[in-house]
């Protein structure tokens, strides 16, 4: 349509400059949200990874035949999950729910966890991904969790030390994570060797955990 | 160096058997376990590939689904410890190349198999292994490792050149072993050779050969030794009988030579007797003659003066002194036949009988009516042709003579071969016969059937057949029916064409 008929006579330079910006601001704005989607999804086949490489005590809470993987908070993730979701995974379906986070709740300031946020949903989850939103109230999710055998991943500062088991950490090209092998005996969880090696860093009870 | 098999020693003979049957044994159990070998230790490099790979491809599986590359190179340099692994990649699950491991040791660059199942597969220089990279049963990606053979054709070699040594020295040992054994085998079988030989050369049958061993060798030996006992006692059987033999001869050589004396004598003593014979005849002649010619000087002289009865007297003692005259004739006729020369030639027979009938007989015929058949044509016969003339003409007569008495004489005279060699001839007639107990009397001298009245002679003529066909070598005999006729015949032998032949007859007795 720009470049139809001859009569139309606008400049041919000032056509493709027109284009070359729109491709420009598109690209830039498409790379930003790219780049994180990409994080995202490569957060994601990390965590339906993490579930791979982690063993559950035999004993857990209801359902036998599925794997819940809770998100809390501000997800991030969009369709991140969507090349996993039907795939079997121990034997088991891969189940996703979102909880909203305490940041996200009216009673927020409230001393009682679950008016903070569904505490029992959060309890029957196998995975339970903490997004960044919530870094305020890292401890009382963490708290509320700490006797159930829930492997705890997020993407904050300190979430080791604050007792979770795996962290994202930002990398050069590609997230890294850590991996909390306190927390982890805490939780009941077996984590691999093999996932242990290729963590960038692994808390155990000798070392000082490092912020 | 071609020599046909059944010619070489027996010794020699079992040791290449014994050492050719180890050859075969040894290489076919050799080439077995080496094929066994090569099938085991492939079977085993195989599975050793894949246990490794396996063992790699689950150790960095998670760091394959981190997409982790250096935690999955560290885990393929541990391979560093094996030497025979020389290429190792690892593919993510679309087969794009994630890392890989060259080992040091590879001289050359590899070109790996096309993408494949997983499982293992053997090329001239690589065993290459595929294994899937699975994470909770998903696949994420695979694995390739190349293992060089270098070690397994090492190996091979090794296996190879040990074969060929225990095969070498195995055929040695067999070799000594069976040299050493051999001897069980041959050496009763030499012996009995040498033995065989030994008596052959030096006659001895009383040899044996000992036995010592049960087997069949033992068992030819006992035949053998059977055998020998056999022939000794047949070689001496035959000493025996060929001595016993010589003595016989030497017996019958005595008897033969007393033989030969007493006919010597005898024909010395025929000879005399014959002599006298003759000499007495001839002697008695003139004495004889004295009495007929003085008898019938005096009976001419006295006719008168003498009565009938007394003249009647004097006739028969003329008449005795005729008929005495008569036989001493016979008599010395048929002494000649024994002295006199006897010249042999080939006579025509049937010329010689028409000859005797037509000379001496023709008024006899003529007078009797009778009739003379000649069966033509007669044989050709060795002999001496007066004598035979005689013997014709006696037996001619003989048939004419005793003839019956209301019937004409009919004689047919024919000649047969008997034989190869001699000539039958036949005188048949039909006359008066003679009667079957006085057949052997005829031929006797001075021996008559009938009184002189009936039939005149002296009874000597078939004596001088007989004599005369005696003396040619042949037969005389008579067959008959009394009253219907006889049948006279002789025997001699044949002429042959020619007249110059003259066949003598073998030497009965001497001829003067």
């Amino acid at each position: 349509m720009f470049f139809g008929a001859h009569e139309n006579r606008i400049p041919r330079i000032s056509q493709v400059l027109f284009c070359l910006v729109l491709c420009a601001v598109c690209a830039v704005a498409s790379d930003d949200v790219s780049a994180e989607n990409r994080e995202y999804k490569i957060k994601a086949a990390f965590i339906y990874n993490f579930i791979k490489a982690v063993e559950w005590p035999q004993e857990h809470i209801e359902d036998a035949n599925t794997i819940v993987i809770g998100i809390i908070g501000h997800n991030l993730f969009g369709d991140a999950f969507k090349p996993v979701e039907d795939k079997i995974v121990k034997d088991r379906h891969l189940v996703f729910r979102v909880f909203k986070g305490p940041s996200e709740n009216d009673n927020k300031d409230s001393d009682k966890q679950e008016e903070m946020f569904d505490v029992t949903g959060v309890r029957a989850c196998h995975v339970l991904f903490i997004c960044s939103s919530e870094v305020e109230y890292i401890d009382d999710i963490l708290d509320a969790v700490k006797e159930y055998p829930i492997l705890t991943v997020s993407e904050v500062d300190g979430f080791l030390a604050a007792g979770g088991v795996i962290n994202f950490v930002p990398g050069a090209d590609k997230p890294v994570f850590e991996v909390s092998l306190i927390a982890g005996r805490k939780t009941g969880l077996a984590i691999s060797s093999k996932l242990l090696r290729i963590a960038s860093r692994v808390i155990d009870e000798e070392s000082e955990p490092e912020k | 160096m071609m020599i046909s098999a059944s010619n070489i020693a027996i010794k020699h003979k079992l040791v290449y058997f014994v050492m050719l049957i180890c050859v075969f044994v040894m290489l076919l159990a050799g080439g077995a376990l080496f094929v066994f070998i090569n099938y085991t230790y492939r079977s085993s490099m195989a599975q050793q590939i894949q246990a490794d790979a396996s063992m790699i491809a689950e150790n960095c599986n998670i760091a394959m689904a981190f997409r982790n590359k250096d935690d999955v190179k560290r885990t393929l340099l541990s391979l560093k410890s094996k030497p025979s692994v020389v290429l190792v990649e690892v593919y993510t699950e679309e087969w794009e190349l994630f890392e890989s491991y060259v080992s040091e040791k590879a001289d050359k660059t590899i070109s790996p198999p096309d993408r494949k199942e997983d499982g293992y597969y053997f090329d001239a220089d690589y065993l290459t292994a595929f294994q899937s990279i699975t994470l909770d049963g998903e696949r994420i990606g695979t694995l390739m490792m190349c293992s060089d053979m270098q070690s397994f054709y090492s190996f091979i070699r090794r296996v190879l050149a040990a074969t060929l040594c225990v095969l070498i020295a195995g055929l040695f040992l067999a070799y000594v072993l069976s040299a050493r054994f051999q001897h069980i085998i041959s050496a009763p079988i030499l012996r009995l050779a040498q033995a065989a030989r030994s008596i052959s050369q030096s006659k001895d049958f009383s040899v044996r050969v000992e036995r010592q061993s049960e087997d069949e060798i033992g068992q030819l030996i006992d035949s053998f030794n059977h055998m020998l006992e056999q022939i000794k006692r047949r070689d001496d059987a035959l000493l025996e009988a060929n001595q016993s033999l010589r003595q016989e001869v030497q017996q019958r050589k005595r008897a033969e030579k007393v033989l030969l004396e007493s006919e010597a004598k005898l024909q010395e003593s025929n000879k005399e007797l014959e002599d006298f014979a003759y000499v007495s005849s001839h002697d008695l002649r003139e004495p004889l003659r004295k009495i007929t010619s003085f008898g019938k000087l005096l009976a001419e002289s006295l006719r008168n003066k003498i009565n009938k009865d007394e003249r009647e007297n004097l006739e028969f003692v003329l008449e005795g002194t005729e008929l005495m005259r008569q036989m001493i004739e016979a008599l010395l006729s048929y002494s000649r036949i024994g002295t006199e020369k006897m010249g042999f030639s080939a006579v025509d027979l049937g010329k010689l009988v028409r000859g005797v009938i037509n000379t001496k007989f023709s008024d006899e015929i003529n007078k009797n009516a009778a009739r003379i058949e000649v069966r033509e044509p007669m044989h050709m016969v060795n002999c001496e042709e007066n004598q035979i003339r005689q013997l014709i003409w006696h037996l001619i007569s003989n048939a004419l003579k005793y003839k019956r008495i209301d019937t004409n004489p009919e004689i047919i005279i024919s000649s047969i071969m008997a034989n190869d060699s001699e000539v039958r001839v036949e005188v048949q007639d039909n006359g008066i016969g003679i009667k079957s107990e006085h057949l052997k009397n005829v031929f006797g001298i001075f021996k008559r059937l009938h009184l002189r009245n009936e039939y005149k002679g002296v009874g000597i003529g078939l004596a001088v057949c007989n004599r005369i066909i005696r003396k040619h070598g042949g037969n005389l005999g008579v067959s008959s029916t009394y009253g219907q006729g006889s049948t006279f015949w002789f025997t001699l032998p044949v002429a042959y064409k020619k007249q110059e032949d003259v066949m003598v007859l073998p030497n009965r007795e001497e001829t003067v």
